[in-house]
């Protein structure tokens, strides 16, 4: 039967029209849609096919009259909807290239969908007014401005922990969400060690070092110099604890702090201890102190550094490394039969490390680590640290096999090894890895390089060579083992990515950033989606009118 | 009030601006429709101004529409009947109609007959003259007296009837909705629905019985005349910002317009009320021999087709006259028309802008998001020589003043916060 909807005044173009009967025609139970204004001639197509209905007896010009063949009688009123929808919401859904820009916080957040995060470096006076309308939007606040009253800080804080956000700061400056660096921060690896702090320089300094180091970092929270004092009693820093303890990327917390209240210091520890993770804690200006049950103490931001970085490294390897190769992983996945590990080692010692670190997938007989350099591989033949020819024949022999998914291997260099393992190596890995992808497949080949700088071969040069053959290279044997038991858990579907996000530092940012461009310019050129906030003080800073427009908001 | 919040009496005044249905039923002489013109009086653009605080160009455009009456003959006696009060003015809006520049309309001139069918009430405005020595721009030279005539005596009852003779007169929303998409922003550029009008009313002309050599120059003056439809969207806009302005209620602007002394808004919940504020000088672009120092401070009821939502609030339309009016290029027009964003209420579904994406022009200027953002309006508007009888020297843009809308906002919290509260 054909029902007919008339929309009154209300022109459309054909185009529009044509869009609007794909998207119906898409309905369940819609047969046919015939839509158009309602002039003369119109009205005659619809009687010539068959799609006439009596409801456009009154229609004009101006009037969208839409046809539809169906049975179910209760359609019209889900295509009202539809049609109300389609000509409210028009504008085609293209990509954006500019940076989004707004001068009011309704612009902005007509601009940007569910923004988590605002970046806020506005004049500190006009802090908290912003700050509630910023909270009331469900953000989370990073302020960089100062000179804020100690009242005002902890109500904003207040509100925020009764919504389940956090606020940075205020006079926060520096903080690293998910990798992102905020105001001032520096480019830091990602990695398992969770920061909390109330000195910018301090998180600077410490993440600076862990990263060098090699060791990473999953975020760093700072929360402003006044967190800890008695007034504001560490709002922002349990909030901020609490975050990192359900964090899956965090393994190992550092919290650092000037000298705070001895009340809230008191109730820091005690949440430290509890926390479930290793944490490490320093409190500048006080001497080193005994271990407690989960607290390491630091007195320097160098040995800070030094003991996070150390006990990360007990820690399996972090999930953000396994989630580079995530794509190369999923890839793999789909391939049922693929799920063993092969160790190729030249090293005994370092063939027994991994097969520890590996040993809850060892009692697999498909699972082999190999230490070719063990009597029965080195009859009649040299020791794999000095002739390659043993490993490059097992390597070469993945071609075919369709069951391993993961490779790992030393590459022992120093006085008396070969002079160039990886140069050996590496075009055969790179061969194998090429026919894999020819045919849709692939495999993961990780290793470590054992030696130094200075040894003949220069650690650099082999890392860099067997990078170049598409090995994964990590800096130990240890984190090349845990690598790959990250890995193999993956494969086995005993995590997943979703698991690793939780709230703000889980999700991806979508920043709001108010005040100093250059800050939003940063993070619009790391990709991060944000929109420029050119904050102005409300009706020009003039307080009459402020006044008038708040009386006016309640009516 | 009869809504529960300003935002909800703000949407009932959207709906009578998105849904209104204006029609161009016919073109009439002004005082066959405007009552008030039956004696010696001049309708004129923005609030009320008298004879000695209007600047040259209005004054000239009066000298002009007198000697077009026959009350006098020459520029001198026109000056002394004005300038010794014989002359009654009266704005434009007070008696349904729009102006453009100094908006002076007399009775016998004629004027457009708009009627918007969603709520019965009629707009009018004067007919477009074209370009360069007009009398809206102040000129009052014996060329200019002498279109007028033409245009009382061959253009305006051509028109009226060709307009017979189509069924129900012409659907400006479907002129409208299509010249958007084609590069019209309807107050700097209306050359796309000047042709548009031209392609729907050709027909109706040729059908009508007119002289062969009436019906060449109707259609010369028509095919020059590329701001033809700006007094026909002129008069569109009023027929619905009257509309909107009978809910009563809410934060809306309703009218803006300039008297070359005065700018001044109406909103919605304010009734007949004009906020006033000194008028600012518009910057542009000026034909050749003339600079900034000639411009004519800002004037005219064009602005209603900004507070209808096209003209400068959708600049990004048309891309075509973004250099025109001093704004460099694409980037400068979508930035100026996300700025207009922030100090409207929403987008009219009927009027969607290929260059934005296909969002709807913008509409509902709320007088709280201007106090709030400190984002006036921005108008485009053609420049009048500061002297009488010289006429358009330019185009540019100008901005409303802020004042206007902090006055507003005054009489809005005086309305509707009680005594006790305030």
């Amino acid at each position: 039967m054909i029902l007919g909807l008339l929309k009154r005044n209300t022109y459309q173009d054909s185009v529009n029209l044509m869009l609007l009967s794909t998207r119906l025609t898409e309905k369940e139970g819609v047969r046919k849609v015939s839509i158009m204004m309602g002039t003369p001639a119109n009205k005659d197509i619809f009687i010539n096919t068959g799609m006439y209905s009596t409801e456009f007896d009154t229609a004009n010009p101006n009037d969208i009259c839409i046809a539809v063949d169906t049975d179910n009688l209760g359609m019209l009123e889900s295509i009202g909807e539809d049609l109300e929808a389609f000509i409210s919401d028009l504008s085609s859904k293209s990509k954006d290239v500019q940076q989004k820009k707004a001068k009011s916080l309704k612009g902005a957040l007509s601009k940007l969908k569910d923004p988590n995060l605002a970046l806020v470096s506005i004049p500190g006076e006009y802090v908290f007014d912003e700050g509630k309308r910023l909270l009331n939007e469900d953000m989370n606040l990073f302020i960089f401005s100062d000179n804020m009253g100690l009242a005002e800080e902890k109500e904003l804080k207040e509100i925020a922990r009764d919504k389940g956000l956090i606020v940075m700061g205020p006079d926060c400056g520096t903080g690293i969400i998910s990798g992102v660096p905020l105001a001032f921060a520096n480019v830091v690896s990602r990695g398992n060690i969770g920061i909390v702090g109330a000195s910018g320089t301090g998180i600077q300094e410490i993440s600076s070092i862990i990263s060098r180091l090699g060791g990473g970092v999953s975020h760093a929270i700072g929360i402003g110099g006044r967190d800890l004092s008695e007034e504001v009693g560490g709002i922002s820093a349990e909030i901020a604890l609490d975050y990192l303890a359900n964090d899956k990327n965090t393994e190992v917390i550092v919290f650092i702090s000037k000298p705070p209240s001895e009340a809230v210091k008191n109730r820091i520890i005690d949440k430290l201890e509890i926390i479930g993770k290793t944490a490490v804690a320093i409190f500048l200006g006080e001497g080193e102190k005994e271990q407690g049950k989960n607290i390491h103490y630091a007195s320097t931001l160098e040995d800070t550094a030094n003991l996070a970085f150390c006990l990360s490294r007990k820690k399996s390897v972090d999930k953000n490394k396994v989630m580079e190769l995530v794509e190369r992983l999923d890839s793999i996945k789909i391939n049922k039969g693929q799920r063993w590990i092969h160790g190729y080692y030249g090293g005994g010692t370092l063939a027994g490390e991994a097969k520890f670190i590996l040993k809850k997938y060892m009692e697999f007989p498909e699972n082999k680590i190999i230490d070719f350099g063990d009597d029965e591989y080195t009859k009649g033949r040299p020791h794999p640290m000095i002739d390659p020819g043993t490993r490059k024949d097992a390597i070469g022999r993945l071609k075919e096999n369709k069951s391993v998914a993961v490779v790992i291997f030393d590459n022992v260099i120093g006085y008396g090894s070969s002079t160039d393992m990886a140069g050996s190596l590496g075009p055969v890995i790179a061969d194998v890895l090429e026919y894999k992808r020819s045919k849709g497949e692939d495999i993961i080949f990780i290793a470590s390089v054992c030696g130094t700088e200075e040894d003949i071969q220069v650690y650099s040069k082999q890392v860099e060579e067997l990078e170049k053959a598409g090995v994964i290279v990590v800096s130990t044997n240890a984190q090349c083992a845990k690598l790959a038991l990250e890995v193999m858990d993956y494969l086995n579907g005993e995590w997943t990515r979703e698991e690793t996000t939780s709230g703000l530092f889980g999700e991806e940012l979508r920043v709001i950033n108010i005040g100093l461009e250059s800050f939003g310019k940063t993070l619009y050129d790391q990709g991060v989606n944000v929109v420029q906030y050119n904050w102005k003080p409300i009706a020009g800073g003039n307080r009459d009118l402020q006044r008038m427009l708040q009386k006016l908001e309640s009516v | 009030m009869i809504y529960e919040s300003l935002d909800h009496a703000n949407e009932a005044v959207i709906a009578k601006i998105t849904e209104a249905q204006p029609f161009l039923i016919d073109v009439v002489p002004a005082k066959s429709v405007i009552k008030a013109l039956e004696g010696k009086t001049l309708l004129h653009s923005g609030p009320p101004i008298s004879w000695n605080d209007m600047t040259e160009p209005m004054q000239g455009s009066c000298y002009g529409a007198v000697m077009f009456e026959g009350w006098a003959s020459s520029r001198e006696d026109a000056e002394k009947l004005l300038s010794e009060g014989h002359i009654n003015f009266i704005p434009c809006h007070d008696v349904d109609a729009v102006g453009p520049m100094g908006g002076i309309t007399s009775g016998n001139m004629p004027v457009l007959v708009v009627e918007n069918r969603n709520h019965g009430n009629r707009a009018y405005c004067t007919l477009n003259e074209g370009i360069g020595k007009v009398l809206r721009f102040g000129a009052y030279g014996e060329e200019v007296v002498n279109r007028l005539h033409w245009m009382k005596d061959v253009l305006g009852p051509c028109l009226s009837e060709a307009l017979g003779k189509m069924d129900g007169g012409m659907n400006l929303g479907v002129i409208v909705s299509k010249a958007i998409t084609m590069g019209d922003e309807f107050h700097q550029r209306n050359i796309a629905a000047s042709a548009l009008f031209m392609k729907d009313i050709m027909p109706y002309l040729l059908e009508a019985e007119i002289p062969q050599k009436d019906l060449r120059q109707v259609s010369k003056f028509l095919a020059d005349t590329d701001q033809f439809f700006l007094n026909v969207a002129m008069a569109y806009c009023k027929s619905v910002m009257d509309a909107a302005k009978s809910v009563g209620e809410g934060t809306i602007v309703t009218a803006m317009t300039r008297n070359g002394n005065e700018f001044a808004i109406k909103v919605s919940g304010l009734g007949d009320k004009w906020f006033r504020a000194p008028v600012n000088m518009p910057k542009g672009l000026f034909f050749t021999g003339y600079t900034q120092e000639d411009a004519n401070l800002d004037m005219g009821d064009s602005a209603i087709t900004e507070t209808f939502g096209v003209g400068g609030m959708a600049m990004i339309a048309a891309p075509g006259v973004t250099r025109f009016v001093g704004a460099d290029g694409m980037g400068a027009a979508m930035e100026i028309s996300e700025e207009m964003e922030e100090i409207s209420v929403g987008h009219n579904p009927n009027l969607a802008i290929p260059t934005w994406d296909f969002k709807g022009a913008l509409v509902g200027i709320d007088v709280r998001k201007v106090v709030e953002t400190g984002i006036t309006p921005l108008i485009n508007t053609g420049i009048a020589h500061k002297k009488a009888g010289v006429g358009q020297i330019g185009a540019g843009m100008v901005r409303a003043p802020y004042e206007c809308f902090t006055k507003a906002l005054e009489g809005l919290v005086e309305k509707y916060v009680s005594e006790e509260d305030n």
